[in-house]
């Protein structure tokens, strides 16, 4: 790819950079369009920091489809990334039944567009609220709860966290992974999005 | 069973460490209690978020990007812009690329998050010979000090001195003093008040101004009135007027495209 005009670059090089974690195509994409999309659920009444995590899961839903399958967009990028940011927006507010930001204009682009199906929006939005979460943990949790769903053994796991026995081990497993579903139904986001 | 067991249960239904008739089992109690299906459900949306790394990369790398941001962002916006530099192009290309970049970089810091910052993006004070008839400022040129024979042409003339000094405020004020039914072609002066009252930060009454504009100026009317509303935040109107300067070839066609493509895109679906 040529990199040396960044000016308008093409659908392909966006869907690309953002498969591949492309930090310039990520720094491009933040700078280009992110203050737009704020700047849009500004005006929606929603907080900056909850626009912001709007963008984010929006970029996440559009990376997982994006590595899944081949994504070949029909209008420019930059109108995909704001229709998925839109119908995340308005799927928070559906779950919130905060009906009265939703404006006539939004409820009918929403039903006539559908960028992202509303699971994958969910499962993208839900994944990094959780992993959010997860990297709250104590280091040795979130090493105990990643080594046993990567399907390690506890005997595996006691032996490589130095625990003096495998019933330890599947106490402190067992708080951690409560500690998660703990922090999982204080957060508000959460509730909106699966509780 | 406790709420160890359980989990431990459902980690190993997930995992895929049952043997085929504890499953069989597992699925037939998830069947006949809802209770533990919801909570195998939830575990299987925390096990797969967890379990994603690519999705965690990712994220990971999104959250870099917006530290570095908040830390430096203008530092962010310069290190894209160094890409734009190109060792082949001419001085003279270079010297359009440095002025370029200068507007990227402008726009890429100021026009975020309001309107009002949009608008301020993209608004340039237009000269007086873009705004006021070019034979009338032909006639100022021409004629030094001297009045125009034509007296009514000659408080208009007035305000474009002003407006020329960079007086906009006493020039908007010269021109309300007028009646615009007094002038021959009234056109040129709400298309000025129109300009001006943007100037002065009166975008409502710069919207009037230009829906009295009856002839002449068609892409600047379309231009600043889409400004004008941009800077009240009506961005559905203001973009069904930049939609207008799209389609054929004016001076803010590109810059329109700009606009549209970043701030709402509800017309292209």
């Amino acid at each position: 790819m040529n990199r040396a005009v960044w000016g308008k670059l093409d659908n392909a090089t966006y869907l690309t950079g953002i498969r591949e974690g492309d930090r310039d195509i990520l720094r491009h994409i933040y700078d280009e369009f992110q203050p737009n999309i704020i700047s849009f659920c500004l005006k929606k009444g929603v907080s900056e920091e909850e626009a912001q995590d709007v963008f984010a899961g929006a970029l996440l839903a559009v990376f997982q489809q994006a590595k899944e399958e081949s994504l070949e967009l029909k209008v420019p990028f930059s109108a995909y990334l704001f229709a998925v940011c839109r119908n995340l927006l308005m799927k928070s507010f559906r779950s919130k039944k905060r009906f009265a930001e939703v404006t006539e204009g939004m409820e009918r682009a929403y039903s006539d567009s559908n960028p992202l199906p509303d699971e994958q929006l969910e499962r993208a939005m839900l994944g990094k609220v959780i992993r959010e979460l997860f990297g709250k943990l104590a280091d040795d949790c979130q090493r105990i709860i990643q080594m046993r769903w990567d399907g390690e053994s506890y005997e595996q796991i006691k032996e490589a966290m130095g625990h003096g026995s495998e019933g330890y081990t599947r106490k402190r497993k067992h708080f951690c992974h409560k500690h998660l579903l703990e922090l999982m139904k204080k957060d508000e986001r959460v509730r909106d999005l699966y509780l | 069973m406790s709420s160890q067991e359980k989990l431990e249960r459902i980690d190993k239904f997930l995992l895929g460490e049952m043997e085929q008739e504890e499953m069989e089992e597992f699925q037939r109690e998830m069947e006949s209690n809802p209770a533990l299906a919801s909570e195998v459900k939830l575990q299987k949306v925390v096990f797969h978020s967890v379990t994603d790394k690519e999705s965690a990369r990712f994220q990971e790398l999104l959250g870099e990007i917006e530290q570095e941001r908040e830390k430096a962002p203008e530092k962010g916006a310069a290190k894209t812009i160094r890409f734009a530099f190109r060792k082949t192009v001419s001085i003279a290309a270079a010297i359009a690329l440095v002025v370029a970049a200068g507007v990227y970089l402008f726009k890429s810091q100021v026009q975020p998050a309001r309107p009002g910052s949009l608008f301020a993006a993209y608004f340039e004070i237009p000269p007086i010979e873009d705004i006021v008839d070019p034979a009338l400022i032909s006639s100022v040129r021409d004629r030094g000090e001297q009045p125009l024979p034509d007296s009514e042409s000659q408080p208009l003339l007035e305000v474009a001195k002003l407006y020329k000094n960079k007086e906009y405020h006493t020039a908007l004020e010269k021109l309300e003093a007028i009646d615009p039914g007094s002038l021959e072609n009234p056109s040129n002066y709400y298309y000025l008040a129109g300009i001006l009252c943007l100037i002065d930060g009166r975008a409502e009454e710069a919207l009037v101004n230009f829906e009295n504009v009856a002839s002449g100026f068609p892409d600047g009317r379309a231009w600043y009135q889409a400004l004008a509303l941009i800077k009240l935040g009506r961005m559905e109107e203001a973009g069904r007027k930049l939609e207008q300067l799209v389609g054929y070839a004016n001076p803010w066609r590109e810059e329109a495209e700009r606009i549209l493509e970043g701030l709402n895109y509800t017309w292209l679906q």
